[in-house]
């Protein structure tokens, strides 16, 4: 081999260690500002954030419950209302026949 | 020889460039990882906290409201057992004063030889409200004779004193250490509470949530196809279901999807009245939950409808029954929830 070669080949093994380093540097820097935006997103700030988003998404859910439940009763009230003496009489006349033994 | 060096030199540097490529790319699948992790924790934190807080607001809400509504509710069904123990015990009263057939001499003697048979004691005191005292009384050598007779014991019957109740009686031995309570209030207390289940369902005054199993309950005890008419003489057919399921949507619910053979029923059952808000609200979540399948549509109202309802429910084609009927398919299929 030439002198000239092996100083071309020398060049180009370091232009390779080179490349290899900037990769190395650019993929630190890459990690390093991963750790940054992992640090931003489990950051208390950013999780209270999301605490209100889940709280307000869902309480609507939850007011959705309330107002199912709601409705349910007010159909016991509409009930507990509009009990009728006729109505009360047909258990008196149950109830009659239990007391005077009238099977 | 040139040329190969060349290809030599070319050759170190796309490998160098391969293995920064590769550098770079797991740096940036770390990066993901990494990212992704810290999502995944956040959302988990959050989640956590959220739900603690959700369930703060949700117990608090509900704690309150149910504390409210219970109360409410006791109150009312308090009335309502009151009334009823009122009209009872002014229908006993007419019969036990001659109005209804009931031998009250005899019952009177009944509650006697009861008490002699509990208490076993040959020495008794009796007290009553006046009017009874007062037939006692007159018939003390009558009752003597029969107990005797009947379960061999001679008592010595003492009369006591009046009691404010409407009939019946109460008995203490002579020395004071028995006691036994046959009045006609006591009864009814007994026998309201002894039959309370069967009076709320009857009624209807259980929850609406009960009410809806109740009719679930009804539905599966259904073996065979059978027709009935709702409250405007309408036919309706009812299949044994292959499956009951209640659904509950934004627009409204359905309480109750019966299944059978490809026919779908779905029903709308409330305690409360039929009202053109809960119709409307019925057919949103057909429209919703059952859509192109065209079920057959049955809305329960136990305590009846409101007057307008009748045209919204024959335009939609929806059939109404209300405690009447329902009583009716009970009798009908022997299922006895409702009705004796």
């Amino acid at each position: 081999m030439s002198f000239a070669a092996a100083i071309k080949i020398t060049m180009a093994e370091k232009k390779a260690r080179e490349i290899i380093k900037k990769a190395e540097e650019e993929a630190k820097k890459i990690i390093e500002g991963a750790r940054v935006q992992a640090r931003d997103i489990t950051s208390e700030d950013r999780i209270s954030k999301l605490v209100d988003e889940l709280v307000e998404k869902r309480r609507k859910e939850l007011e959705k419950q309330l107002d199912f439940l709601e409705l349910e009763y007010d159909e016991e009230f509409e009930r507990l209302n509009s009990i009728m003496d006729e109505e009360l009489g047909e258990i008196v006349q149950m109830l009659i026949k239990v007391i005077f033994g009238e099977q | 020889m040139s040329s190969d060096i060349e290809e030599y030199i070319q050759l170190i540097i796309k490998n160098a460039e391969k293995e920064a490529q590769k550098i770079l790319e797991e740096a940036r699948r770390e990066a993901n990882k990494i990212v992704e992790d810290a999502k995944k924790e956040a959302m988990e934190k959050a989640e956590k906290r959220a739900r603690e807080i959700l369930e703060s607001i949700r117990s608090r809400i509900m704690d309150e409201k149910l504390r409210r509504f219970r109360g409410e509710k006791a109150k009312l069904k308090k009335s309502i057992v009151d009334r009823l123990k009122e009209k009872l015990l002014s229908e006993i009263e007419n019969r036990i004063r001659g109005r209804g057939g009931v031998d009250y001499g005899d019952m009177l003697y009944r509650f006697i030889r009861e008490a002699a048979l509990e208490l076993g004691s040959d020495e008794l005191i009796i007290s009553a409200n006046s009017k009874d005292l007062e037939f006692i009384k007159s018939r003390l050598n009558d009752i003597r004779r029969r107990l005797k007779e009947d379960i061999g014991i001679d008592v010595k019957i003492t009369l006591g004193e009046k009691i404010d109740v409407i009939g019946g009686i109460t008995v203490r031995t002579s020395t004071g250490d028995k006691a036994y309570t046959a009045t006609l209030d006591s009864l009814v207390e007994q026998v309201i509470s002894k039959n309370l289940t069967k009076i709320a369902r009857h009624l209807g005054l259980i929850t609406q949530r009960r009410f809806r199993e109740l009719i679930h309950m009804l539905l599966s005890r259904i073996d065979r196809p059978i027709e009935i008419d709702d409250m405007y003489g309408e036919k309706i057919s009812l299949h044994p279901c292959e499956e009951i399921h209640f659904v509950e949507t934004e627009n409204g619910r359905i309480d109750a999807i019966c299944k059978s053979e490809g026919r779908i029923t779905a029903i709308y059952a409330t305690l409360g009245r039929a009202t053109k808000e809960k119709i409307e609200a019925f057919l949103g979540a057909i429209e919703s939950q059952l859509p192109n399948t065209d079920p057959q549509k049955i809305f329960i109202a136990y305590s009846g409808p409101e007057e307008t309802v009748k045209e919204i429910l024959k335009k939609n084609n929806i059939a109404l029954l209300t405690r009447k009927e329902l009583f009716q398919l009970d009798q009908r299929i022997g299922a006895r929830i409702f009705v004796e």
